[in-house]
């Protein structure tokens, strides 16, 4: 939880300009909500075990580093895409900081809430 | 046997009050998410989603959130019994 709030303090000083309200603190989830459409949910157990998953209009993708998709080249983290292919994943590491991942994201999101999608094969 | 709150400062039982309620909420919570799964802690759900007897999503999700609250959990019993030793000092 502790780690949840340091991020959701991170995340309100970085982004205040393009949040649709402070971040929502859940026992077991941060709820971020941005301007642009994108609701984020974000659980992040440990540097290495995290799920960031957000909608965007009606659909909706993820990161996540559940350890079932060893063909690809990010294992454990992968992308889960809105159209419901996995690849792999394009922004985060589990060796980089919580802090990192989650605001490289957002940053991302901001750009293209599908992250790049389309581009998938 | 004297009650536990009796010797305590109005703030100090507030707080290990406010702290009992948390816990009690986790450990209720915790429950409720393992429960779906008849896994009696994280690990048990993780090997579950591993093996492939229960799908990858929302399993992983419930999976880390059965994480982060029993470490919230620990974390506030620890907590609860360091302030109710210093307040029974």
């Amino acid at each position: 939880m502790s780690l949840h709030f340091e991020l959701a303090t991170a995340v309100d000083a970085a982004f205040a300009d393009h949040l649709d309200g402070p971040v929502e603190q859940k026992q077991d989830a941060l709820i971020i909500r941005l301007k642009n459409g994108v609701a984020l949910t974000v659980r992040y157990a440990a540097e290495d075990a995290y799920s960031l998953r957000w909608t965007y209009g009606t659909s909706e993708a993820a990161i996540d580093t559940a350890p079932l998709h060893s063909g690809l080249a990010t294992f454990p983290n992968h992308f889960h895409d809105a159209a419901g292919r996995v690849a792999a994943d394009p922004l985060t590491r589990p060796d980089a900081t919580p802090a990192d991942n989650l605001q490289r994201l957002i940053g991302a999101l901001l750009d293209d809430p599908t992250l790049g999608a389309a581009d998938i094969g | 046997m004297a009650h536990f709150f009796e010797n305590l400062d109005p703030e100090t039982a507030a707080e290990l009050d406010q702290l009992s309620r948390l816990l009690y909420e986790l450990r209720e919570h915790l429950s409720t998410v393992l429960a779906a799964y008849g896994a009696d802690n994280p690990a048990a759900l993780l090997r579950q989603i591993e093996s492939g007897a229960v799908g990858e999503h929302p399993a992983y999700e419930h999976y880390l959130s059965a994480r982060i609250l029993a470490d919230t959990r620990d974390a506030a019993r620890t907590l609860l019994g360091e302030r109710a030793k210093e307040a029974n000092r």
